[in-house]
């Protein structure tokens, strides 16, 4: 068996030495630009649907993270001279333990009380960037935010950011399988399909909720950090509300609780303002953006409420072919309640 | 014979009522202790209560000696206890394989640390862990549908998972709650063999809350009676079925009545 390996495993190898060589394909600046992005939506989603779809537990607040760990990096690097690379682990840490913090006690609240929580918490956190001037510069953002050096490179353009964000999303990807597929991953599962029978078999839910959350959060920060250095600028705006929803948009999408969902949910709905972009401009393309996404969420929860690449734990374990799944579908019916 | 679990005076009370009334309960090693009751009589409460689900709101439990009243569930189970629940919950969205790994948390140790790095003591716990899991689910004849998603299973392959899954946490006492609900003759008779199996080959000490009087009554060393939150009679079987206060507690005064009279006028 431990020749086997499973499709999503190929699936995932392929698309990434793909992604590997897009760029020789793929010049244009702005054209890769658009990818680097795409790939913070990557990382963004899995990290989310990780809390929210392994776990089970309504996390609104994702931005928030993103905002701490693009605050400490970004701090560090202007005002200590701190390396990209000292400060993305220092940013990720930070959010790490904001996410502790705040988990100890939110996550005593369950389904849409947690939500309200993080939702709040995403709107403290904003409201400190804006009004904490002394150290944030409040709505101004912090700018001049140096660049990674690596080997005496200094990172310039797209392309380097391009690959960074590669391996970022393949450390996450990487990192997020190894746990579900262990003793923690597998409480998780537990925790979110019966927190009481969970319980009743020694997991201490309360526990690994917390866990999962920072764990979660974590991946957040690393992100707000490695965008601080992208865009040179971090603001109050860089990420908030909207950004959270939207990445609960990616992975709803996607399939939550799948392995691959986030992927696709995050490309198609990240992509979506960039394919409105001919046929407008400017601020229309926000409001068209969230039009277009209403649109495709009603008709995915009218068509395919499991999400693009299916649900829950038994794509994780069977395969992840989306089209081959679809087609099982339509012709077997599903497994009903047992019968007493 | 030593004794596994005694409860004194155990008393849970929710609001206004008495849901336990004061119980005391002895359970030795190896032995299959019957719970018996009408509905509502409080035999999941006290069951919640034992197992740290629900703790009591006075009196005490001791489980192998040691005071285990106020415990987590988490520390119960890892002490050496584990329950079955009278409403189906399996993890359904799991696969079987991973219901029985995820009753096996106690057992384990791999921390979120060691699944990152892949640490050879965790990739061989893992292992261990499987062959074990799949040794359990021979037990119950569900190692082909270890890889079948937990809600797929038939109803009574479903309450195997059930099981299986409490057998993997290796509890010294398993709490069978209702273990035979739903099942048909057959189905209730192979469970009733399959129970006494696990005391006999697997050393366990059960107890067991069971409306189906043929499943209690051919395997059970014990039976306690629960009628309204109090222990209304407790004794062997055969004495249990003697009882005139149990089959009052069943079928009221007024069956006891009519049944003397039709005595007296045969």
């Amino acid at each position: 068996m431990s020749k086997w390996i499973p499709r999503r495993v190929r699936l995932l190898t392929l698309a990434f030495i793909a992604a590997l060589l897009l760029p020789l394909a793929v010049r244009s600046p702005f054209a890769l630009h658009v990818l680097v992005l795409l790939g913070i939506w990557v990382v963004l989603s899995e990290s989310l649907n990780f809390v929210t779809g392994f776990a089970g537990q309504l996390a609104l607040g994702h931005a928030a993270f993103v905002t701490i760990g693009g605050y400490v990096g970004s701090l560090l690097m202007i005002h200590r001279g701190w390396s990209f690379w000292a400060a993305i682990l220092l940013g990720g840490g930070s959010a790490f333990i904001s996410g502790l913090v705040l988990g100890v006690m939110a996550l005593r609240l369950r389904g849409d009380y947690l939500g309200m929580v993080t939702l709040g918490f995403g709107e403290i956190i904003r409201l400190l960037a804006v009004n904490l001037v002394s150290i944030t510069r409040g709505p101004m953002g912090l700018p001049g935010i140096p660049r990674p050096v690596i080997f005496g490179y200094k990172f310039s353009g797209q392309l380097p950011y391009y690959y960074l964000i590669l391996a970022l999303i393949a450390l996450t990807h990487i990192s997020i399988e190894r746990m579900l597929f262990s003793r923690f991953g597998r409480a998780c599962l537990a925790i979110r399909d019966d927190e009481v029978a969970a319980e009743a078999m020694g997991v201490r839910s309360y526990t690994y909720k917390v866990l999962a959350f920072c764990i979660s959060s974590g991946y957040a920060g690393l992100v707000g950090v490695f965008y601080a250095s992208w865009a040179t600028l971090f603001s109050p705006d860089s990420f908030k509300l909207d950004d959270s929803i939207m990445m609960s948009v990616m992975i709803t999408l996607g399939g939550i609780g799948s392995l691959l969902g986030p992927i696709p949910g995050a490309l198609g709905i990240g992509a979506l303002p960039e394919l409105l972009r001919p046929f407008t401009t400017g601020a229309r393309i926000a409001s068209l953006r969230l039009a277009g996404v209403g649109l495709v969420m009603v008709v995915f929860l009218i068509l395919r409420p499991q999400g693009i690449a299916g649900m829950s734990t038994e794509k994780i374990y069977i395969s992840l072919d989306p089209i081959r799944k679809l087609l099982i579908r339509r012709g077997d019916s599903e497994p009903g309640e047992g019968s007493p | 014979m030593t004794e596994l679990l005694r409860t004194e005076a155990a008393t849970k009370i929710f609001g206004g009522l008495v849901a336990v009334d004061s119980v005391d309960l002895r359970l030795e090693e190896g032995q299959i202790l019957g719970l018996i009751g009408p509905n509502g009589a409080g035999k999941t409460t006290l069951f919640n209560l034992i197992t740290g689900f629900d703790p009591a709101t006075s009196g005490e439990v001791y489980f192998k000696g040691e005071r285990i009243t106020h415990l987590s569930q988490p520390e119960i189970v890892s002490r050496g206890m584990c329950r079955t629940f009278q409403i189906l919950r399996i993890f359904r969205n799991l696969t079987v394989l991973d219901n029985v790994l995820i009753g096996m948390h106690t057992r384990s140790r791999g921390s979120v640390l060691d699944a990152l790095l892949h640490t050879p003591s965790a990739m061989a716990e893992e292992k261990r862990m499987r062959e074990k899991a799949m040794h359990y689910l021979e037990l119950l004849g569900l190692a082909e549908h270890a890889r079948d998603i937990a809600s797929s299973l038939s109803y009574g392959d479903q309450r195997r998972v059930e099981v299986a899954r409490a057998l993997a946490a290796e509890p010294d006492l398993l709490l069978l709650d209702e273990p035979a609900a739903g099942m048909n003759l057959a189905e209730a008779r192979s469970l009733t063999a399959f129970i006494e199996w696990i005391r006999t080959e697997l050393g366990k000490t059960i107890l067991l809350i069971e409306h189906n009087m043929r499943v209690v009554m051919p395997i059970a060393d014990h039976v306690v009676v629960l009628s309204q939150g109090k222990k209304i009679f407790e004794g062997t079987p055969d004495e249990v079925q003697g009882s005139t206060e149990v089959i009052e507690a069943y079928l009221g005064e007024a069956y006891i009545r009519q049944m003397k009279r039709r005595a007296a006028h045969a």
